[in-house]
């Protein structure tokens, strides 16, 4: 048989071939776009709106519909590291006084307020952000926007409510050594920067909480509480687009920070040192131990530096059976309670990596994790478990906005990180991006003994000399452990 | 029960992390645990969506269909505790809880982790004095693996000599390490010892260690073929999924497990308090606290969920009556909290006070008695009233918005009233409780002889902060 093509035919076809393959090409060039932001994430993101009010005020307001309530988090660039020399803890006590009175209210008609309408008020300091979280009912959504806008922006500062609140920070600061719940981590801190406020445990000296005025902390708040130095978000049963106007409309009045930025900026200054160091807190007669790896990370704002942090931290501890220091630590059955945290920050911070064990297997447990820290620096990880890293943060990511509260809790990583409203979007796909070699690299770093430093709580005389070959070995007493602020 | 009781919750996510630094006293974390409601279920129509059914061998599948959730969350609830160990063997359900978390016959350890974390899903398990529950997260195409994982361990757990020695050790570690890195641990060992003489509650969860080394696998094997075993079990589903598919594919899956009859629970009943209890702990601590509780009823008598409420007017909040006593117009005390322990057997309803620098226990204890007693006898009010009932409910709702919420709450209603969504009737039942309610309630439970006082002072305590009882 004798095919014929006419030459109207053969244009006809090279039309169609040229089309199906500038199609082809149009869908491959997309599939490849949609593998380096994962969809899933996309699909589940909520629709939000997100506004810079004219003073500086961040917001963003997701929609989140599915019950009546409303959760905000509110994060305010006033934290620790911003304590003036000898007064640490004001940037707490400032935090609490917060919720003292406001606006017309004195403190006990304030507080019967937000107990009143049902909000669940939460107000944290940490080294870099004063953090407020709420969750109230729709019907009461008015009253919770005007009462955060008293709080953050209409400060009473009474006398009376002030003398209690240094009572009560006191006393805060000396519970929270007994309860010990940030000994290893604060202690940590203290050792990488003993120069500066970030050094020292957010809720304040003991000695130095006594002697803060009502004066210092009017003047801490003038400083540090302007609607450019705070983010918004709120997520659930809203309109975006209307509830952004509303609270972009209740906070206009107020004005942006007058001092430039370079004056207030917290100073930096981490200690380095030439070998591994380890501390000891010594709790005589324990018989478990508690252990902290931390480690230095300088990545701030360098979102792809981040992200090979975040990963590296994941692959170490995250699913404790599955990952290098799980399956080491946990076949030998050395410890418990493993686990690795990376925490959000605009500054540099430090990688957590805890663990418990008996006495015995102290030094172990010690032994086994340099040894991984350091295979991780000497040599790559491989690319299938890099991808199977991937794979956890594409579905973490996915699952990760199922409710209001979860919703606030992923913008509140982005605004602790300074990161723009849009961040996820760039963390996933720098996590998406990650190669060996960046993980190497930032390995090779954070991971160095210049930056890294480990902390152990328990009972010192049980270990403290086999340590020695892993490094210089302090013993200090674990109740002076968090005694001084600068 | 208490926030100072060591948590088994292993929620293995490795969310990014952030600032967690929640120093605030563990028993803040009390309140989360109040639950609860009394009295028999009534007619409600807001269950769409769900649905119950029992499989021909006794699992109780609760479905929760809700297509505007993203995922799937399913809760295994075994009904066996702490308050089931056999005697000489405290410890044993937490052992239990270790062998279902490390590999099955079907399924070797790890295998579940793995299909999890390529997901980006989690899993939590936690052994409480009433029950033993298995929650796992993840997105809805992994539904039939992570049900035939569920039903393996339920039929094949690995009960060997190495498993259990191994159970063992991490039990005894956990909980060792765990009370020495939480002082406020021994308040509660001693708040349960004195509330309780006879029932289990008076030991923890993790058991006693000298009892934990004397298990031996045989024990385990019988324990699990009691209380491991379907008619024992509620299955709770909630999330992004399709009722009529779901329950195809669990009775395919299910169904064949061979069961025995629903296990009773046999121990002692608590004997009733007839005097006041007292006694003092030791600690190295410089902020003394203490504890008063009053024995309660269980979680479905009448009057628990009037003491629910009374507990909140006085110590749910920073508006709350003990709150605005000791705390801001005294200033005695630098925080009071509390609630009524969820125990599903009587339980106790517990205050606690952390005291101010220079304040001794004899002021704080009787600040703290004098206003229970004016609370009982009508100062309370009905604007307290009110501030309580709010708070309550917006808890709810919060508690009620995530799958995973609902199902642990889907699955512990089941447990205790036999329906898996009476708690969607928590509000209204709240919002039905009077003032007279409360005060009834206080008057009939606040009692000198119903009460028991645990101190914990600094080692080295001076006059001023000794207890009560030292001083006499």
């Amino acid at each position: 048989m004798t095919v014929v093509i006419s030459r109207r035919s053969s244009t006809k076809t090279t039309f169609i071939v040229k089309t199906a393959v500038s199609l082809g090409a149009i869908l491959l060039l997309m599939s490849l776009v949609t593998s380096f932001v994962p969809s899933s994430f996309a699909k589940v993101r909520p629709y939000s709106k997100t506004r810079i009010v004219q003073n500086g005020l961040r917001l963003s307001i997701v929609e989140r519909s599915e019950r009546p309530l409303i959760s905000f988090h509110i994060l305010v660039r006033a934290g620790s590291k911003y304590d003036p020399d000898g007064k640490s803890g004001l940037a707490s006590v400032t935090a609490q006084m917060l919720r003292q009175g406001a606006g017309s209210r004195k403190a006990e008609e304030f507080q019967r307020l937000i107990d009143s309408i049902g909000v669940r008020l939460r107000i944290e300091v940490t080294r870099d952000a004063v953090e407020i979280s709420a969750t109230c009912l729709r019907k009461e959504l008015l009253s919770c926007t005007r009462l955060l806008r008293d709080m953050l922006m209409e400060q009473r500062f009474e006398e009376a409510s002030f003398a209690r609140q240094i009572q009560r920070s006191v006393s805060a600061a000396l519970q929270a050594k007994d309860a010990g719940h940030a000994t290893l981590s604060d202690f940590a801190f203290q050792q990488f920067f003993s120069d500066v406020a970030y050094g020292n445990s957010p809720l304040g000296d003991v000695e130095q909480l006594s002697s803060i005025t009502l004066e210092d902390v009017k003047a801490f708040y003038q400083r540090f509480y302007a609607p450019d130095r705070i983010s918004i978000v709120a997520a659930g049963a809203v309109s975006a687009k209307d509830y952004v106007t509303e609270i972009s409309q209740t906070f206009s009045p107020y004005h942006k920070n007058k001092h430039p930025e370079k004056d207030i900026s917290a100073k930096l200054n981490a200690r380095r040192t030439d070998s591994l160091e380890l501390f000891l807190l010594d709790t005589p007669g324990a018989s478990g131990a508690k252990i902290g790896f931390f480690a230095l990370c300088d990545s701030a704002k360098d979102t792809r530096a981040f992200g090979a942090e975040l990963m590296l931290s994941h692959l170490l501890a995250g699913f404790p059976e599955l990952s290098f220091l799980g399956r080491k630590l946990g076949s030998e059955d050395l410890v418990s309670n493993l686990r690795a945290e990376m925490p959000f920050s605009a500054d540099q911070t430090l990688m957590e990596i805890q663990m418990d064990c008996t006495s015995d297997r102290v030094v172990d447990a010690v032994k086994e994790t340099l040894s991984t820290l350091r295979v991780l620096r000497e040599s790559r990880i491989s690319k299938r478990e890099i991808e199977e890293g991937k794979k956890f943060y594409r579905g973490f990511y996915a699952l990760g906005f199922e409710t209001a509260h979860d919703v606030t809790e992923r913008f509140a990583e982005l605004m602790r990180a300074d990161l723009s409203f849009k961040g996820h979007d760039t963390l996933l796909t720098e996590l998406n991006d990650l190669t060996q070699a960046d993980l190497r690299m930032t390995s090779e770093r954070i991971f160095a003994p210049s930056h890294l430093i480990v902390v152990i709580r328990g009972d010192a005389s049980q270990y403290a000399e086999d340590l020695r070959d892993f490094g210089a070995v302090r013993v200090v007493s674990a109740r002076e452990a968090n005694g001084k602020s600068r | 029960m208490f926030p100072y009781t060591k948590s088994e919750s292993q929620l293995r996510s490795t969310a990014p992390t952030m600032t967690l630094s929640t120093v605030i006293m563990c028993a803040v974390l009390i309140s989360l645990l109040v639950s609860s409601a009394s009295a028999g279920p009534r007619p409600r129509d807001k269950s769409k969506g769900s649905r119950d059914s029992t499989l021909t061998n006794g699992i109780t599948v609760l479905s929760f269909e809700d297509k505007s959730d993203p995922l799937i969350a399913i809760t295994v609830l075994y009904d066996v505790g702490g308050r089931d160990d056999p005697s000489g063997k405290a410890g044993l359900a937490k052992v239990c809880q270790w062998i279902m978390n490390n590999g099955s016959l079907g399924y070797w350890k790890g295998e579940r982790e793995r299909l999890l974390h390529a997901a980006g899903g989690s899993f939590s398990s936690q052994v409480r004095q009433d029950n033993s529950t298995f929650s796992t997260r993840f997105p809805k195409d992994l539904l039939r693996q992570v049900l035939l994982i569920e039903a393996d361990r339920l039929e094949n757990p690995l009960i060997t000599r190495e498993t259990v020695e191994a159970a063992k050790r991490s039990v005894i570690r956990e909980g060792t390490i765990g009370r020495e890195n939480n002082i406020y641990s021994a308040l509660t060992t001693e708040t349960l010892k004195q509330s309780y003489t006879t029932h289990p509650y008076r030991i923890d969860e993790y058991g006693l260690e000298a009892e934990l080394s004397a298990i031996e696998p045989e024990d385990v094997r019988l324990f699990m073929r009691r209380f491991y075993q379907p008619s024992n079990v509620t299955l709770a589903i909630v999330g992004n999924f399709k009722n009529k598919h779901l329950l195809k594919e669990v009775v395919e899956i299910f169904d064949d497990i061979p069961s025995s009859p629903k296990p009773e629970h046999s121990y002692l009943a608590e004997p009733e308090q007839t005097e006041e209890r007292r006694a003092t702990v030791n600690a190295e601590l410089q902020t003394p606290v203490f504890i008063v509780s009053f024995h309660t009823p269980s979680l479905t008598d009448p009057d628990r969920l009037a003491l629910e409420v009374l507990s909140a007017m006085l110590v749910g909040n920073r508006s709350s009556f003990l709150y605005q006593r000791l705390v801001t117009e005294s200033g005695l005390c630098f925080t009071v909290g509390g609630a009524v322990a969820e125990f599903s057997d009587p339980s106790i309803l517990y205050c606690y006070a952390f005291l101010n620098q220079g304040v001794t226990f004899a002021e704080a204890e009787t600040a703290l008695l004098k206003e229970l007693e004016n609370g009982a006898n009508g100062a309370l009010t009905g604007a307290d009233l009110t501030i309580a009932k709010n708070q309550m409910e917006a808890r709810f709702v919060t508690s009620w918005s995530g799958a995973l919420g609902r199902s642990a709450k889907m699955a512990r209603s089941f447990q205790v009233w036999g329906d898996g969504m009476y708690w969607l009737d928590r509000v209204e039942r709240i919002h039905d409780i009077s003032l007279s309610d409360v005060l009834n309630v206080a008057q009939k439970y606040l009692r000198a002889s119903n009460r028991s006082s645990i101190f914990l002072e600094p080692h080295e305590a001076t006059n001023s902060q000794q207890a009560p009882d030292d001083e006499k």
